[in-house]
């Protein structure tokens, strides 16, 4: 068998690349000792062995690739068969002709023959199931994330639902021969019944998992469904508004009616004006958001008719950063300073200078200069005011 | 205001209410996934709290925000033509980005490349981007989706973003849509 690319053998060091190499090319052979050190000198295979590259069976001396490595190698190289479970289903059967044959021959030395075999096999067993099991999991993700067709992306997965479920009968099978044939009651060899039970273990990890695999996979499954429903919903939806036919064939116009939240917000209250003067003084927080246009729609909205208002009273255009410039150059207290603010040839009215206090102490650029600070508290006939210096005053 | 309010309710609003991200997702930054544990877990009373403040918080898929209760009123005209800007951005994504949904993670490369050659995918990069190539206006349409909360940078130098669970905001509003002209529009998928 050739290998499609040696490029990958380069990551090892230069000796063993070519032994693994030819383990790797002869990975479904039976690789005995005689063999191996064609492969590479001994001193090699035991460097081999010691870094787990390599494994070796005493029992029936021969060497052949680590499982993980096998499977790596089989992954970079593209050579993974991603197949249902058939070799467990072969595997029990020829474990259940050995049993068998085991159990029915009076020789003793065939029948260890016989036995020697079938610790091999469930060797074989113990390191493929887990291998497999990764498979298939590595497949079901790569299968979910890759590609753009959600017909193939549903096949796969269907496929491997079955797959997993197939795997999981052998898994069972397995687990039911180990724990009930009357041959591992009787058996004394303890490294034989050491291997029972670990693989009786293996059995109900690998049984586990499967379980997280199917709910994985039926997750998958429904999130395919969903996004393909949502995907051919979205290009429907993309050909009627495409041929302005979206207002008559869908209930777009009702949805959009009752459309709220983030995307739909016209504007955002962002105040930073005390809970307590929002609760206490509605009429102020009325004001402020009066200001800033939002008042309570009533009824059909109309255009507005300023031809009924002589000029002169409508309220003149105050810019609030000019006002702030004005008074972070001078020394007097926010208070007196905006009652000496004189707009259009007048003086603020009281409704103008409390909308001004509040706009330059609400100020998020501003309001920092005066963050922590615990201002004095002064007043006259009618107000009781903090007073407030220019922040460059405060710097000083 | 109610006494027993929960702890967290000033930072939500903030978090809610300040800036251009105003949903908080489940898979977002550390603090907002922390914030929204601690929202999931006191939800009710949060509403109790913010109902009579005429804020209603509102859970979608992974996702909270407030819906105003007396939410200034755009007009109908308006918020349709959002829902269209919506139903096309949608359409854009999950056309150019592979598994587009919640939680995917994709990179501005990807998506400009992807959209080379697509004269609908760059006209839509055109509207809704700027800058003067498909690179720059595929970056400002993201980072724009980024301010409002709908992604998130995970890697800055592969400007690579993440789909935050906001986004099921938006497919929600996707989903309600009913379609009535089944046989045309079968025909029409089948040339699509």
């Amino acid at each position: 068998m050739s290998v499609p690319s040696d490029s990958l053998f380069r990551v090892f060091s230069a000796d063993a690349r070519v032994a693994l190499r030819r383990f790797y090319e002869n990975r479904h052979e039976r690789i005995a000792t005689h063999l191996a050190t064609n492969f590479a000198e001994q001193s090699t295979l035991d460097r081999l062995l010691a870094l787990e590259l390599l494994e070796y069976d005493s029992g029936e001396g021969e060497y052949r690739l680590d499982g993980r490595l096998e499977s790596f190698l089989e992954e970079m190289l593209g050579t993974a068969e991603v197949a249902h479970a058939d070799w467990l289903g072969s595997l029990l059967e020829e474990l259940r002709r050995l049993i068998e044959a085991c159990q029915n021959l009076g020789d003793r030395r065939k029948s260890e023959t016989f036995l020697r075999r079938i610790v091999r096999l469930l060797r074989h067993c113990d390191s493929r199931t887990q291998r497999h099991l990764d498979q298939i999991r590595s497949a079901v993700d790569f299968d979910y994330r890759a590609g753009s067709d959600f017909e193939v992306k549903l096949q796969n997965l269907q496929w491997h639902l079955e797959r997993a479920r197939s795997y999981g009968d052998g898994i069972g099978q397995l687990d039911l021969l180990l724990r009930d044939h009357p041959f591992f009651q009787v058996q004394q060899d303890l490294g034989l019944l050491k291997l029972r039970t670990r693989l009786l273990r293996r059995c109900r990890l690998v049984s586990d998992a499967l379980i997280t695999v199917y709910q994985m996979i039926e997750e998958y499954l429904n999130r395919i469904q969903r996004d393909f429903a949502r995907a051919r919903k979205l290009i429907r939806l993309r050909a009627l508004l495409d041929r302005h036919d979206h207002l008559s064939t869908t209930n777009i116009e009702e949805v959009a009616a009752g459309a709220t939240g983030p995307w739909f917000y016209d504007l955002r209250v962002r105040t930073l004006i005390a809970p307590a003067i929002l609760d206490e003084r509605p009429e102020l927080l009325e004001r402020a958001l009066a200001r800033s246009g939002v008042v309570k729609s009533r009824g059909a909205t109309r255009p507005a008719e300023i031809r009924d208002y002589p000029v002169e009273e409508l309220p003149p255009v105050i810019d609030w950063h000019d006002v702030f410039a004005a008074f972070n150059g001078q020394q007097g207290d926010l208070y007196s300073f905006l009652r000496s603010v004189r707009v259009e040839g007048r003086l603020l009215t009281e409704s103008e200078w409390l909308d001004g206090f509040c706009a330059i102490l609400a100020n998020e650029e501003w309001s920092d200069a005066w963050s922590g600070t615990v201002f004095e508290m002064s007043g006259n006939e009618n107000w009781r005011y903090a007073v407030v210096p220019p922040p460059e005053r405060m710097e000083a | 205001m109610n006494g027993e309010a929960p702890t967290f309710v000033a930072v939500l609003f903030a978090r809610l209410c300040r800036g251009d991200n105003l949903i908080l997702s489940r898979n977002g930054p550390e603090s907002d996934g922390d914030l929204f544990r601690q929202v999931e877990a006191g939800e009710d009373a949060c509403r109790a709290y913010f109902m009579p403040l005429g804020y209603r918080l509102e859970r979608g898929d992974n996702c909270y925000f407030f819906s105003l209760e007396d939410e200034p009123q755009t007009t109908l005209e308006s918020k349709l033509e959002r829902m269209i800007r919506m139903l096309r951005l949608l359409d854009f994504l999950s056309s150019h980005i592979e598994n587009f949904g919640e939680g995917v993670v994709f990179s501005a490369a990807t998506l400009t490349s992807r959209c080379q050659g697509d004269s609908r995918a760059e006209r839509f990069l055109q509207e809704n981007g700027t800058g003067s190539n498909r690179a720059e206006q595929a970056e400002s349409l993201l980072l724009r989706l980024q301010r409002q909360g709908y992604l998130s940078l995970v890697e800055v130098q592969r400007q690579e973003f993440r789909v935050l669970s906001a986004i099921n905001y938006l497919f929600d509003f996707a989903g309600r849509i009913d379609l009535q002209e089944e046989e045309a529009t079968e025909e029409e998928h089948a040339k699509a």
